[in-house]
């Protein structure tokens, strides 16, 4: 399996130095992409999906973040690799698109120039050249009459272009692996459709893995292959698409599914998933969905591991006997 | 297209100063307002005799209704007739222009001592945070912000000019003649001066670049695999320029203030000095025409920042 | 997703420290400048021609001035000068500069438009040239010179209090307040005031250092606190005179000036930390 994937993580714990000491975001991430594939990470705002994504490519603060596990990446592992050779692969071998595109482009410098130079910094291409190729890749973004565009500074564009620009800028050196840490969410939803389809097609033409993190199983199912739900720091499953939409295995995602709208529901309240996600400074022993679950039993207060049924990992003791209710 | 922002852009700034310089000027005319009991005795003199002062009244037009007494003061403003003083009955415009000069000198060398000081300190303490670099600079500022500027004046004459004998203990050379005599004679009132200016520089500085670091375009440069230097050198230095831009405005008018105290410590016969003889004296046409002259100057350079500010910052428009 | 808490390191327990100790040392000072008759063992004017410039010793703390005053005395009785000088500066500005942001940030429109435009305006001019120039035209002397520093500070203070007016108004178009038939008063008095007067306790707080730095330097320039009266600038400015003969009579009141200008600028910083909303502790 190592052989043939592409991002390897094992048992990724990434901590955080706060005034009462070392706090754990997540912890015993085991995960694998490979080549070509879209694979999806979800789970609720602050269960630490985020900052998995920026911790493989060292984007975390410095000062109070600490990584510990592996992320081979070809085999290399980029926890433990110099900053040097992290910031060859960044860009070149893995590019990241962000939340709020608006924030995340120099708001001084042109489009054209953003793109360029990152093409410039792995690249031996003339000025000329870049342009050129920057220019095309907005083309292939779908942004109309990218000449023009190339001089536009990033506040003239509405959302759904920066965005775009993002992703022209982050592909422009044909990464392997594209990390995209909710990039629809700041965006209208017509335009989050578009940015969709835009993903999905890059990675079909160029045999791009994509990681895609969010907290919508909706944009999941219409994008990726597989998915990953993380709750309180952890894989709490690992599946196909198709099977996690049929049939859940772990009551967690059973209760995504249950309070996503649909057409079924209409005139009904929506369900709720009841409580909080506790804090990672007061974790609870034991499965850390516990306290939530309606199918939780005596049982649970022992600390359940992610184990392999059939075609899929799932972190319940219960995953054998429970039949949760899907999305169809 | 980009000649024509900037076109646009100068005039805009211009048509913004002119309302600016229009209430200033109404400001330094109504400061007369303040004085108290009757401007026509005041300006008569306490002794002078009821003729006289009815004389002075219709001569400064004081029997006429403010606005028409403003708008004529301006006019004879901005032909440079500045009234003369009454005190040595010399024309205040031509003290203005033989002192103007020496304090623009003094003013001058701090701002470029404050910047080449507190831009380099800022910048290192922000570049590494929390640590004993940045724990030294923020202390620096915060002593130097606190500082009496006259007093620090004292003590680097006591040392630099009574004890070592390095500079001039005081007084001002004459700049047509001697031009390096007055830079001579200006730099211990520049670095009295400075002081403060450099450790609110390094201040705001500091806290720009902080910004800057902790924001997510950061973080993007970072995920496009850009070398480190890039990053500060192109991205952070052009961000960053946008703020010291501003410093630098906010700068110039403290300095501009804070000269008029350092000239009293260093006997140099600036416009501070000006002023503060014609504030004692109750000598009201100088203290318009300094008010005047330097408020003028300070919004002519802070029209030249804003017009600065447009070329750094693409997201300034005219709206 | 990025709410990563701050380490207290040794920077916050120094930021402590220095508050406490800013702290402490004001408080002394307060209690120094009420008691200053008690506590100066000479008179602060008395004239001794035979005791003129005399070094430190027992009698004389730090020494007699050119005049044979004690130094010490004349310290101590600068406190309440200096404090009602800066204090006085504080209030004026404060009470221009809070009905006027009050007045600006709430009716809006022209009256807005136009006291925004005179805010601006007092900024742009040099703020202790300003100070110099209304008080030469209201009479030089420390009261007429701290109500000049006063006015000159106000356009600060209006201009923090018309932001907040602002924010508060917005947030009362949600309340319901203005449906009940409050007036105009007493929204102000009841909801936007309440909400504005933190920031503007900080800001005149830093207010205070700057008030009590263009206090000393006016007293220098002669235009503040006369002679015989005690000013730590006017200290200055006499003992600058006749530095080269005694040239330690220029520290105590720096010194004086200096710390306390830095205890107040500390206490602001910290109060500006405290108080801060956002910060919920």
């Amino acid at each position: 399996m190592a052989v043939s994937s592409l991002l390897d993580v094992d048992n990724l714990g990434i901590f955080f130095e706060t005034p009462r000491g070392m706090v754990p975001t997540v912890s015993g991430i085991s995960f694998s992409v490979r080549p070509g594939e879209r694979v999806g990470i979800v789970g609720e705002s602050g269960c630490g999906k985020t900052v998995t994504g920026l911790s493989l490519l060292g984007l975390l603060p410095p000062q109070v973040a600490r990584v510990s596990g592996r992320a081979l990446f070809e085999g290399r592992n980029l926890l433990t690799m110099s900053r040097s050779q992290l910031r060859r692969l960044s860009g070149a071998g893995i590019g990241m698109i962000f939340q709020e595109p608006m924030r995340a482009l120099d708001p001084v410098f042109t489009i054209g120039e953003q793109i360029s130079e990152t093409l410039r910094a792995h690249t031996d291409v003339s000025r000329r050249e870049a342009r050129l190729r920057s220019i095309a890749a907005l083309a292939e973004v779908g942004i109309p009459s990218p000449e023009r565009r190339y001089d536009d500074y990033p506040h003239i564009l509405s959302g759904g272009m920066q965005q775009r620009v993002m992703i022209a800028m982050a592909l422009i050196c044909r990464p392997r692996l594209l990390i995209a840490d909710e990039p629809t969410t700041a965006l209208d939803v017509t335009v989050q459709a578009q940015i969709i389809d835009l993903l999905h097609r890059l990675s079909d033409e160029r045999g791009m893995a994509l990681l895609f993190i969010t907290h919508d199983l909706g944009v999941v199912a219409e994008l990726c292959t597989r998915v990953l739900i993380l709750y309180a720091g952890q894989i709490v499953e690992d599946a196909a698409i198709e099977s996690v939409y049929r049939a859940p295995k772990h009551p967690y995602t059973a209760a995504l599914f249950q309070s996503m709208p649909r057409l079924s529901l209409r005139g009904k309240p929506l369900p709720v998933i009841g409580g909080r996600v506790p804090g990672f400074a007061d974790m609870p022993g034991g499965c850390r969905f516990r306290d939530r679950c309606a199918y939780a039993q005596p049982g649970c207060v022992r600390k359940p591991e992610l184990e392999s049924y059939d075609d899929r990992r799932v972190r319940c003791f219960r995953a054998c006997d429970l039949t949760l209710p899907g999305a169809v | 297209m980009r000649a024509k922002r900037m076109a646009r852009l100068i005039g805009y700034s211009l048509l913004q100063a002119g309302p600016v310089l229009v209430v200033a000027t109404f400001m330094v005319f109504a400061l007369m307002q303040l004085v108290p009991g009757d401007v026509a005795i005041a300006l008569a003199g306490e002794n002078a005799t009821r003729a006289r002062v009815e004389e002075i009244r219709i001569l400064y037009g004081l029997d006429r209704p403010i606005l028409a007494q403003y708008g004529s003061w301006l006019w004879k403003m901005a032909q440079g007739d500045m009234s003369v003083s009454m005190l040595s009955a010399e024309p205040v415009f031509d003290s203005i222009q033989r002192r103007l000069p020496v304090t623009l000198l003094v003013v001058g060398l701090a701002m470029l001592a404050s910047l080449a000081v507190g831009i380099p300190l800022g910048l290192t303490a922000a570049m590494h945070p929390r640590r004993l670099v940045d724990f030294v600079v923020t202390a620096f500022a915060s002593l130097g912000i606190a500082l009496p500027g006259f007093w620090l004046g004292m003590i680097l004459v006591s040392i630099f000019a009574m004890s070592l004998n390095w500079f001039p203990v005081s007084g001002m050379a004459k700049m047509a003649t001697d031009p390096w005599g007055a830079v001579w004679h200006a730099i211990l009132p520049a670095v009295a001066l400075a002081a403060s200016g450099a450790a609110e520089v390094a201040r705001q500085t500091r806290s720009a670049l902080l910004e800057i670091q902790s924001s997510q375009y950061m973080r993007t440069l970072l995920a496009k695999g850009l070398p480190q230097s890039q990053i500060f050198w192109k991205h952070g230095l052009k961000n960053i320029s946008v703020t010291l831009l501003t410093v630098t405005g906010l700068l110039f008018n403290r300095l501009l203030g804070g000269t008029v105290v350092i000239e009293a410590v260093f006997a140099i016969s600036g416009m501070g000095s000006l002023v503060v003889t014609a504030a004692t004296g109750k000598d009201y046409p100088v203290i318009q025409g300094v008010m005047l002259t330097m408020v003028v100057i300070v919004v002519a350079v802070n029209l030249v920042i804003e017009i600065l500010y447009a070329v750094f910052d693409p997201r300034i428009t005219t709206r | 997703m990025s709410r990563f808490q701050a380490i207290p390191g040794i920077h916050v327990c120094l930021r402590r420290l220095g508050f406490h100790l800013s702290l402490g040392y004001l408080v002394f000072l307060l209690l120094l400048a009420i008691c200053a008759p008690w506590i100066a063992p000479h008179s602060p004017t008395l004239q001794n021609p035979s005791h003129v410039l005399l070094p430190a010793d027992g009698t004389y703390l730090l020494g007699t001035d050119d005049l044979g005053r004690d130094v010490f005395s004349r310290l101590v009785w600068g406190a309440p000068l200096t404090l009602y000088g800066s204090l006085l500066a504080v209030l004026v500005a404060c009470g221009i500069g809070l009905p006027l942001g009050l007045i600006a940030g709430f009716s809006g429109g022209w009256i807005d438009a136009a006291i925004s435009r005179g805010i601006d305006t007092m900024l742009s001019f040099p703020a202790i040239v300003l100070a110099i120039g209304v008080t030469g035209m209201l009479g030089i002397g420390q009261t007429n010179s701290m109500i000049a520093v006063g006015i000159v500070f106000s356009p600060t203070i209006a201009r923090l209090v018309r932001g907040q007016t602002l924010i508060g108004r917005e947030a009362l178009y949600v309340d319901a307040a203005r449906c009940f038939g409050a007036s105009n008063s007493r929204l102000i008095l009841r909801h936007i005031l309440p909400n504005a007067i933190q920031p503007v306790i900080v800001q005149a707080t830093l207010l205070l250092a700057m008030a009590l730095l263009a206090e000393a330097s006016l007293s220098f320039l002669g235009l503040g606190v006369q002679p015989p009266q005690p000013g730590w600038g006017a200290m200055l400015a006499r003992g600058y005179h006749y530095m080269e003969i005694a040239p330690s009579q220029i520290y105590a009141p720096g010194i004086a000036i200096l710390v306390t200008a830095l205890s107040v600028n500390t206490l602001g910083e910290n109060l500006r930390v405290i108080l801060d909303p956002r910060r919920r502790r």
